[in-house]
């Protein structure tokens, strides 16, 4: 289905590009959630992955990869989105905190998330990426280096490091009197 | 001690709970976007070039020559005129690169009267607008977050963004001369005392020199900007904003006006005292202009750009930064109250024009990646 759907939309077929938008757009907008941590921004880097999509997909030529060159798309566009947030900070201010669902998971408690959303947004937009293309979309390391463009080794070295972090915040948060450290978007 | 697959587990249920907020209802957001943009055409069809035939080639030298005369004589006849009205601005080239070595977080610029102060690693750097010499001062922070230097009353004035603290330091020694508590703090100028903006949850607050502690307070406040005898600022709770004008001396409100909700994220000002706002996103900003004397609001216009580096004022001009395109080159868009105005400039390719300013003649760019600052003729950028 996805494959006549994204022929006519590289043929110029709006109707056909809007319904591929409309698939696609749930597992995008989790990706990017869980990568820039902040709805607005997420929704803006979905937004500038599809409408480069739509301008470039007469340059794609197996319809069979739309799907993973889309992601290449939306992981581009959330990296350079998280490069720019720290300098971003003098002209736009957050007057709300991130968007966090209330809808709990026996297993986690809040003192997990809190460990988790810290040590996440310590990491750097490639490593988030990483982390959040191996554990979220499930992708193989293989994938995961081709949708980011790096070598397999530098997507194992990054995944390893990335998880020893988050692994290494939930075991702080685990020692009585650990401190709360704030942290950047 | 959690397990490797212990850490696995926590982070995919956290994700999971995490990415599932609700569905996105932003399609039809994006399929208007697409409805602008054209797709590129992949080995365009070309027409094959029209060449004139034996007897048709005389004819049109003749006509070419005496085109190409006419339009001489108007171009001389042109530049003659607008040489009696006004110079011609110089051209927009890159004056010089300022390596600003050993940081990585050339991030935010202000200017006092000697040169530039620019945040580095756990120091502050200032730059000699002559020399390029660079003397640097250690700056005690909680992290590596400094969002923020400025110079006034003889001392030097550094953010901490995770400490939620203003430090005070004396510029020849380092030594700390006060700290203050401001959460998340962030945009700092200095105009008759020290206004520093809170990052998370708003407000804007003026320390006063004399007493190191903070004499004005307004909460809700998300952008601001001072100019001489004027504070504006921008109140905003979703879906509703107002764009205030105050007495920077007492924070009395002199007028309140509403403004669109979506243009209300960031403000600067123009050389009549026109106020500029917008709000960038990554595919286009929004822009609106309030006109400083009748308090009109325009209409909110669209620029099919990201404004990563705001809107600046700029030799008479308002001009808006974008983030590099797809050749990988940022642009300076001149504004005016109805729109872009058609003229712009392109800047070195790769620079994100982040938090410009102006000074010594020169609009100043950080370049935190390549640890220098770029530095353009501000009076290219001239009406």
């Amino acid at each position: 289905m996805d494959q006549q759907l994204v022929i006519r939309a590289r043929n110029g077929d709006r109707d056909a590009f809007a319904t591929l938008v409309r698939q696609h757009l749930p597992w995008m907008d989790g990706v990017a959630r869980l990568t820039v941590r902040d709805p607005d921004i997420a929704r803006d880097a979905v937004q500038e992955a599809l409408v480069r999509a739509w301008r470039a997909l007469p340059s794609l030529r197996d319809p069979d990869l739309f799907q993973a060159w889309l992601r290449r798309l939306l992981v581009h566009a959330c990296i350079d989105e998280l490069r720019r947030t720290r300098r971003r900070l003098v002209s736009e201010v957050e007057l709300t905190d991130l968007h966090h669902p209330d809808i709990g998971d026996a297993s986690l408690s809040a003192a997990d998330r809190d460990a988790l959303e810290r040590a996440f947004r310590r990491l750097d937009p490639v490593q988030r990426s990483v982390v959040v293309l191996h554990y979220y979309q499930d992708l193989t390391v293989t994938e995961t280096a081709a949708a980011l463009e790096m070598p397999v080794g530098s997507v194992k070295s990054t995944l390893s490091r990335s998880r020893d972090a988050m692994r290494a915040a939930l075991e702080a948060d685990e020692r009585p009197g650990a401190a709360f450290e704030g942290g950047l978007a | 001690m959690k397990t490797r697959d212990d850490a696995d587990l926590l982070v995919r249920s956290w994700f999971a709970e995490t990415a599932t907020a609700g569905s996105p209802d932003y399609a039809s957001d994006v399929m208007a976007l697409v409805d602008r943009v054209p797709q590129q055409r992949r080995g365009a069809w070309l027409r094959a070039p029209w060449k004139p035939g034996p007897a048709e080639a005389p004819v049109m030298r003749a006509g070419l020559a005496l085109a190409a005369v006419g339009l001489l004589l108007l171009a001389l006849v042109g530049t003659l005129l607008l040489a009696g009205a006004r110079p011609k601005p110089p051209p927009f080239k890159l004056q010089g690169i300022v390596p600003v070595t050993g940081t990585v977080n050339a991030t935010f610029l202000s200017a006092d009267a000697d040169g530039i102060w620019v945040t580095g690693d756990r120091e502050a750097i200032h730059v000699d607008p002559v020399t390029n010499e660079l003397s640097r001062i250690p700056v005690p922070l909680t992290d590596t977050n400094f969002t923020g230097v400025v110079a006034g009353a003889g001392s030097l004035w550094v953010a901490d963004y995770d400490g939620h603290q203003v430090t005070r330091l004396d510029p020849a020694t380092g030594t700390v001369q006060a700290r203050i508590y401001v959460l998340n703090p962030v945009a700092l100028t200095w105009q008759e005392g020290l206004w520093v903006l809170r990052n998370k949850g708003g407000g804007l607050v003026r320390i006063d020199p004399s007493t190191n502690a903070i004499d004005l307070d307004i909460p809700s406040v998300t952008a601001y900007a001072l100019t001489p005898g004027t504070l504006w600022y921008i109140e905003s709770a979703q879906p509703d904003a107002w764009l205030v004008e105050a007495d920077p001396a007492t924070g009395a409100v002199r007028s309140r006006t509403p403004v669109p909700y979506e243009v209300a994220g960031s403000m600067s000002v123009d050389a009549s005292g026109n106020v500029y706002l917008w709000r960038r996103g990554i595919t286009r900003s929004q822009v609106a202009v309030i006109d400083a004397k009748t308090h009109v609001v325009s209409e909110v216009f669209n620029l099919m750009h990201n404004l990563i580096g705001g809107i600046t004022a700029v030799g008479g001009s308002m001009w808006g930064a974008t983030a590099p395109g797809e050749d990988g080159h940022s642009r300076l868009v001149e504004l005016g109250p109805k729109g872009a105005t058609g003229r712009e400039e392109v800047l070195a390719p790769g620079l994100d024009p982040d938090n410009p300013i102006v000074a010594f003649g020169s609009l100043w760019i950080p370049f935190d990646s390549h640890a220098a600052l770029y530095r353009y003729p501000a009076d290219a950028l001239a009406p």
